[in-house]
C-alpha cells in the first residue's frame, strides 16, 4: 500500500499513484498528497495502474477529492485502472464524474 | 600408522640427529666394501637403519625396496655409476623429497656440477672426516623436513581450495537460482554481466510488475565476492515479492533499505537503481541511489536524459518519503532505449591504467547512432579497451528497448478459468472475537486464500470488493454503530476515520463470522459469503438507487455489492448478510464494457 505523488515540471498536473489496496486506511495519506496542491488549482491524475483492489471508500475519497478540486470544474482523470478495478469503477458509474483512460 | 602420518610427524621439525624416534634409514652404495663398512658405522652411530648396495643397480632396488630418507651414493661404480642411479632415485622419489649426497675421490669441478646435474644435493670428497659427514647429513636433514612441512601444508591448502570451490559452485547455483533468469531473458532487454570474483557484487534482476510493467533492479555492494553475494539473497526475495505485490518503487527501496540495515555489517551497503517501463510503454520511472547516471537514448534524438544518483544507497537508512522525492519520471517514445550499468563500467580501466569513462560511453550514443548496435558495439569496445588487464571491479550493465514488446499480453501470467477452474465444494468461516476485531484486517488474509483456491485472476477486485463491503458494514454500523452519514465532506470523512479507530480501539465485545465457499452449480461457480455481527441490525433498504446519483461520499458499498451480486439477503434483523456471486466463465466479461 503506498501513494506517491509527482508535480508536472509546469506545476499543472498532480500525478498521485496508488499501489495496493485502495481503501480507508490510505484515507489520511491520500488527503496529504492532494491537500497542499489545491490553491494553484491543478489537474490531478489519480494512477490506478499499481491498485490491486479498491473499495467503497475509496470511491468515497475520489469523490471528495473532485468535490474539493471544483467539483463539476475540477479536472480529474483515472488512468490505468486494470481489469477488476476498471469494472469497480464503470459499476459506480465514475465516467460520469471523471476522465477514465 | 601410514607413511603419510609419518612423515607429517617428522616434519613437525629437525630432529636431533642422535636420537632419532622412530629411526630414520640410510642407503649407503659403494662398490668398495671397506667403504661400505666405514659409512655403515658412521651412520649407525648418528642413529641411523643402515641398508647398503654395491652398484648403481643394485641401489636402485634396495631404494625401491627400502625406501631410505636419505641416500648416500659413490660415484663410480661397475654396472651403474652414480649419476645414473641419482637420477633413477630422484625420479622414484616423485615429489616427496630423499637427499642424496655424492661421495668422491675425484675432485674435478665438472664432476661437483655433473653431481648437481645428476639431482644430487650435495657433495663430499674423499677423505672427510665424521664430523663434516655429520653436518652435511644434519644440514640435508634439515632440508628434508622443511620439504616435508610444505608438502603437507601445500595438500592441506589443496584440501581447503577444493572444499572452498565446491562450496562456490553451491553458492552460485543457489543465486542463479534465486535471479528469475526468464525475466532477464525478455526480447526487449540485452545483458553484459561480467563478474571479478565468481560471486558478483552486482546484482541484477527484471520482474513484472502486477499491470505488466517491467522494473529492472541493479545494485552494487561495496565489495564483491562472498560477502556481497550473501546480501543478494534477501535483496532479491524482497525485489521478487514486493514487486508482483504491486508495491511500488518508493516503498520497495524502502523496505530493501531497512533489511539491508538490519543485516548488513557496517560499511557494507547497496549502491542501486530500480528503473521502471510502464506497461503502455509511455513512462519511465527511476530511482537511483548510488548507481551511475542511467542515460535514455532517443533514435535521432541522441541522449535525451540522464537518471542522475539523487539518493542514499541502500543500507544506510532511506525513507520512502525521500525515495519518492527522489523519483524521477520520463516520458518516452517507441524506440527509446535506456542504459544502466555499474561503475565497473566506466572504470574498467585499460593495461596502462586509464578508465574507460563515462564519455567514452556516450560517444556511442549520438543522434545518428544506428540505434541496434549501441549495445554490442560498447560491449565490444569494452573488452578491447580493457586489452589484457586484469578486471577489477565487476561489470554490469543491462539495455531496455521501449520495442512494443510489453504491450503484447503476457502468455503466463493470466490464468483463465478454461484452464484451471476453481475448485469448489469447500467453505470457511473465520470468526472475529473483540481482540481480533482490533488487530485485524481480515481482506487480506480472506484473499489469500482465495488466490490459493484458484480464484480467477480477474475475478478478485469484484470479490474483494463484496468482502470488504459486507465485512466493512458489520464492524462500522453493526459493532462500532457509527453513522456513515458523517463521512459527506473531507473533514467528515477525516472525523468519521478518527470516530472508527477510537471505537475500533475500545472494543470489548462483538463478534463477526465471515463464511466464504465455492459450490458448482451446473456450468455455474458460485460464490457466496456470508457475514454475520453481533450488533443489533441495520437499514438495509434497497439502495441501488445510490449510484445513480453519485454525488455522496457514503452509501455507495451497498449498492456495489449488489450490483455485482446475483442475489443479496438480509436476515436476523439485518445482521447477517449473505451475497451469492457467480464466478464468471470467461474473463471478457469482467473486462469488456
Amino acid at each position: 500500500m503506498s501513494v506517491t505523488t509527482a508535480v508536472s515540471p509546469d506545476g499543472g498536473t498532480v500525478t498521485i499513484s496508488i499501489a495496493g489496496r485502495f481503501d480507508f486506511q490510505l484515507h489520511q495519506v491520500l488527503r496529504n498528497a492532494y491537500e497542499p496542491h489545491l490553491t494553484r488549482k491543478p489537474g490531478f491524475v489519480i494512477d490506478l495502474t499499481q491498485t490491486e483492489y479498491l473499495d467503497s471508500s475509496a470511491l468515497g475519497m475520489l469523490i471528495i477529492l473532485r468535490k474539493q478540486a471544483g467539483g463539476d470544474h475540477a479536472r480529474v482523470a483515472i488512468r490505468g485502472a486494470r481489469d477488476g478495478v476498471r469494472k469497480t469503477l464503470e459499476v459506480a458509474n465514475f465516467g460520469k464524474l471523471f476522465s477514465l483512460s | 600408522m601410514t607413511r603419510e602420518t609419518i612423515s607429517s610427524s617428522r616434519a613437525a621439525g629437525v630432529q636431533d640427529l642422535t636420537t632419532p624416534t622412530p629411526k630414520l634409514k640410510a642407503l649407503v652404495a659403494d662398490d668398495a666394501p671397506s667403504n661400505r663398512r666405514v659409512l655403515e658405522a658412521l651412520l649407525s652411530h648418528l642413529g641411523f637403519l643402515v641398508v647398503t648396495a654395491q652398484d648403481g643397480e643394485e641401489a636402485i632396488e634396495r631404494f625401491g625396496a627400502e625406501r631410505p630418507d636419505v641416500v648416500l651414493l659413490d660415484v663410480v661404480m661397475p654396472r651403474m655409476d652414480g649419476f645414473d642411479a641419482c637420477r633413477r632415485i630422484k625420479e622414484m622419489a616423485k615429489e616427496q623429497f630423499v637427499p642424496v649426497l655424492f661421495l668422491t675421490a675425484l675432485t674435478e669441478e665438472d664432476v661437483v656440477a655433473k653431481c648437481i646435474d645428476a639431482g644430487g644435493d650435495d657433495f663430499l670428497s674423499r677423505p672427510f672426516s665424521a664430523s663434516v659427514l655429520r653436518a652435511k647429513i644434519k644440514a640435508l636433514d634439515r632440508f628434508r623436513a622443511l620439504h616435508a612441512t610444505m608438502r603437507a601444508q601445500a595438500r592441506d591448502l589443496e584440501g581447503h581450495q577444493a572444499r572452498m570451490l565446491r562450496e562456490i559452485e553451491l553458492g552460485t547455483e543457489v543465486l542463479s537460482r534465486i535471479i528469475r533468469a526468464d525475466d532477464l531473458a525478455a526480447s526487449n532487454l540485452h545483458v553484459l554481466r561480467s563478474p571479478a570474483s565468481m560471486f558478483s557484487g552486482d546484482l541484477l534482476m527484471v520482474a513484472r510488475t502486477p499491470s505488466g510493467g517491467q522494473r529492472v533492479f541493479l545494485g552494487d555492494f561495496t565489495g564483491h565476492g562472498l560477502p556481497a553475494a550473501i546480501g543478494a539473497l534477501p535483496v532479491s526475495e524482497i525485489f521478487y515479492s514486493r514487486t508482483s505485490s504491486g508495491v511500488q518503487i518508493p516503498d520497495l527501496v524502502c523496505h530493501i533499505d531497512a533489511k539491508l540495515q538490519a543485516i548488513l555489517p557496517d560499511g557494507v551497503f547497496l549502491a542501486a537503481c530500480v528503473l521502471e517501463l510502464t506497461s503502455d510503454e509511455r513512462r519511465l520511472i527511476a530511482w537511483n541511489g548510488g548507481i551511475p547516471d542511467a542515460i535514455v537514448f532517443r533514435p535521432g534524438a541522441g541522449i535525451v536524459r540522464r537518471f542522475e544518483s539523487t539518493g542514499l544507497p541502500l543500507g544506510l537508512g532511506v525513507t520512502a518519503e525521500e525515495a519518492s522525492r527522489s523519483l524521477c519520471v520520463e516520458r518516452v517514445r517507441p524506440g527509446d532505449r535506456v542504459y544502466i550499468y555499474s561503475d565497473g563500467v566506466i572504470e574498467l580501466a585499460a593495461p596502462g591504467g586509464e578508465m574507460f569513462g563515462q564519455e567514452r560511453l556516450e560517444r556511442f550514443m549520438p543522434p545518428t547512432a544506428a540505434p541496434e548496435e549501441i549495445f554490442s558495439s560498447v560491449v565490444g569496445s569494452l573488452e578491447n579497451f580493457r586489452g589484457g588487464a586484469e578486471q577489477l571491479d565487476d561489470v554490469t550493465m543491462i539495455e531496455v528497448v521501449a520495442d512494443g514488446s510489453l504491450l503484447q499480453p503476457q502468455s503466463d501470467g493470466s490464468r483463465s478459468m478454461k484452464e484451471h477452474p476453481p475448485l469448489f465444494g469447500w467453505k470457511f468461516t473465520l470468526d472475529m472475537g473483540p481482540a481480533a476485531l482490533r488487530a485485524l484486517n481480515p481482506l487480506p488474509l480472506l484473499m489469500g486464500h482465495l488466490k490459493e483456491l484458484r480464484l480467477p485472476h480477474s475475478q478478485e477486485q469484484a470479490i474483494y470488493l463484496i468482502l470488504a463491503e459486507l465485512y466493512t458494514n458489520a464492524l462500522d454500523h453493526g459493532v462500532l454503530k457509527l453513522d456513515s452519514s458523517t463521512k459527506e465532506t473531507s473533514d467528515g470523512f477525516a472525523q468519521y476515520h478518527e470516530m472508527r479507530e477510537e471505537a475500533l480501539a475500545l472494543v470489548s465485545s462483538g463478534l463477526i463470522r465471515i463464511s466464504v465457499g465455492i459450490e458448482r452449480n451446473g456450468p455455474d461457480y458460485l460464490l457466496r459469503v456470508q457475514v454475520q455481527d453481533s450488533g443489533s441490525g441495520f437499514s438495509f433498504s434497497p439502495c441501488r438507487s445510490a449510484l445513480d446519483g453519485n454525488e455522496g461520499a457514503s452509501g455507495r458499498g451497498i449498492a456495489l455489492v449488489e450490483h455485482l451480486c446475483e442475489t443479496v439477503t438480509y436476515t436476523a434483523g439485518g445482521t447477517c448478510a449473505e451475497a451469492i456471486y457467480r464466478i464468471h466463465g470467461a474473463s471478457r466479461e469482467m473486462l469488456g464494457p
